[in-house]
């Protein structure tokens, strides 16, 4: 079940349909709390997993057990969920007919489970790290001292290249990047409010504190198209870098410092 | 006279500006060759942020001096004019909405030729509602490559296991084994 390779740094853990690899950069840091980290993955991906027929979500779907019966975490989760549909104006939501089972949270668990992952290894003592699920990327501190963290934005049809670059400050605090789109996944996300897949980008890709609101927030502004980058201008702490179907780039300028650090320019104090 | 047909030919290019701004999906999708994206049926495209969009299938109907592309509201074509004699000089049309922001176009005439357009984007609302856009496509050869861009790791719509090995991320996760 647990498909973990080793092979000394990063750790790479296959799970949730995805892959997942820590760039971990504390030598001290036990390995133990590194397994940890990744059993917790794992144990999310057993229970919350639309796609395992004896998952909790799944049971839930089929009306086997009542809510009110889950544990504490699957309630959250659905909690989470209801809050961010409402607070996305129905853009992000997790139940309709178009989704498996009628019910897949999957774009807050994965966010979700990553980010208390990281939280397992800062409670151990990490404080420099890239969790990167499958694209969705966490991260902390610097990969060596007085360096950034540099995260690219992968082009969304060229799967060896990047569109642009993200700089993190040396140092940084916990901070998050995710991205949406329909080129690894293509009809994984809807419009819940016309059915129809969203065609008017190519990607978005969501900078905040938080990676379960990053992820969340990709796939409700991604979903919302064009409009995607007004309504994150109106989320607080969160930047976003939008790529439409012909190509062209659009992003929030609060992101700009963080372009302008990776191209190696004096970016504005922020 | 010669103003008020600049108005007239700063009208019409911006309408045109703003017809072609809203390619189909089908069209450019096609023109892209993008592959595995799946578009929806042309007459079903709908949802937000449908101003301006141009009816699906069909070309941009021709546009006459003055008519407001479809759905859009074009405020009222004042437009203003460096001094201009014989159809010559720079003439800026007034701002319209589009769903990146307000877009002002410029034109330059010369001998009642146009010789010059410049779409002059503009700040949107906000402080932090400011949206910066590159108008010219990410050409291919324009992207950095994974090997030429220092990268620690690489975000991008979630892939499946089996995609992993083909990912950039898997090709910095094993240069660093």
């Amino acid at each position: 079940m647990v498909d973990a390779l080793v092979r000394g740094r990063p750790r790479i853990l296959a799970t949730m349909g995805t892959v997942i690899g820590l760039d971990l950069r504390d030598p001290d840091l036990s390995e133990a709390a590194v397994d940890d980290a990744l059993a917790w993955l794992t144990d999310v991906d057993a229970r919350f997993s639309p796609y395992r027929p004896g998952s909790q979500i799944s049971r839930l779907a089929r009306s086997e057990v009542e809510l009110d019966d889950c544990p504490p975490d699957v309630r959250f989760v659905l909690a989470r969920c209801e809050a961010l549909r409402l607070e996305s104006d129905g853009y992000f939501n997790v139940r309709g007919p178009q989704l498996l089972g009628g019910l897949d949270p999957s774009g807050y668990v994965k966010g979700w489970a990553v980010e208390e992952a990281a939280f397992i290894l800062e409670a151990a003592g990490a404080r420099n790290y890239a969790l990167n699920a499958g694209g969705d990327v966490v991260l902390r501190g610097s990969p060596e001292a007085g360096r950034a963290w540099v995260v690219g934005i992968r082009h969304p049809l060229e799967a060896d290249q990047i569109v642009a670059r993200l700089a993190f400050e040396p140092g940084s605090g916990r901070r998050a990047v995710a991205t949406s789109g329909q080129y690894e996944r293509a009809g994984h996300i809807v419009n819940p409010r016309t059915g129809q897949i969203p065609d008017e980008l190519r990607s978005m890709t969501v900078v905040g504190p938080s990676l379960a609101l990053a992820d969340a927030y990709a796939t409700a502004a991604f979903a919302m198209g064009r409009d995607g980058l007004r309504w994150l201008a109106t989320r607080q702490g969160y930047a976003g870098y939008a790529i439409d179907h012909e190509l062209r780039p659009s992003w929030n300028a609060s992101l700009e410092p963080l372009l302008a650090a990776a191209r190696g320019e004096p970016g504005p104090a922020a | 006279m010669p103003k008020r047909a600049a108005a007239a030919i700063v009208t019409t290019v911006l309408a045109l500006i703003l017809l072609f701004s809203f390619k189909t999906p089908a069209e450019s999708g096609a023109a892209l060759g993008a592959p595995g994206l799946v578009s929806p049926a042309p007459e079903a495209s709908t949802g937000p942020g449908t101003v301006g969009e141009v009816p699906a299938g069909s070309s941009p109907p021709p546009v006459a001096a003055g008519t407001p592309a479809p759905g859009t509201t074009p405020a009222p074509t004042k437009a203003t004019s460096k001094p201009a004699t014989n159809g010559s000089g720079t003439f800026t049309g007034s701002a319209v909405q589009n769903p990146f922001g307000e877009v002002q176009v410029q034109i330059t005439l010369a001998g009642g030729k146009i010789t010059a357009v410049t779409a002059l984007q503009l700040p949107s609302h906000g402080r932090s509602g400011f949206i910066s856009q590159d108008a010219a496509p990410i050409l291919q050869g324009e992207a950095l490559s994974a090997q030429s861009a220092s990268i620690d790791t690489v975000s991008g719509a979630t892939y499946t296991s089996d995609a992993y090995t083909q990912s950039l991320q898997s090709a910095i996760d094993q240069s660093h084994g």
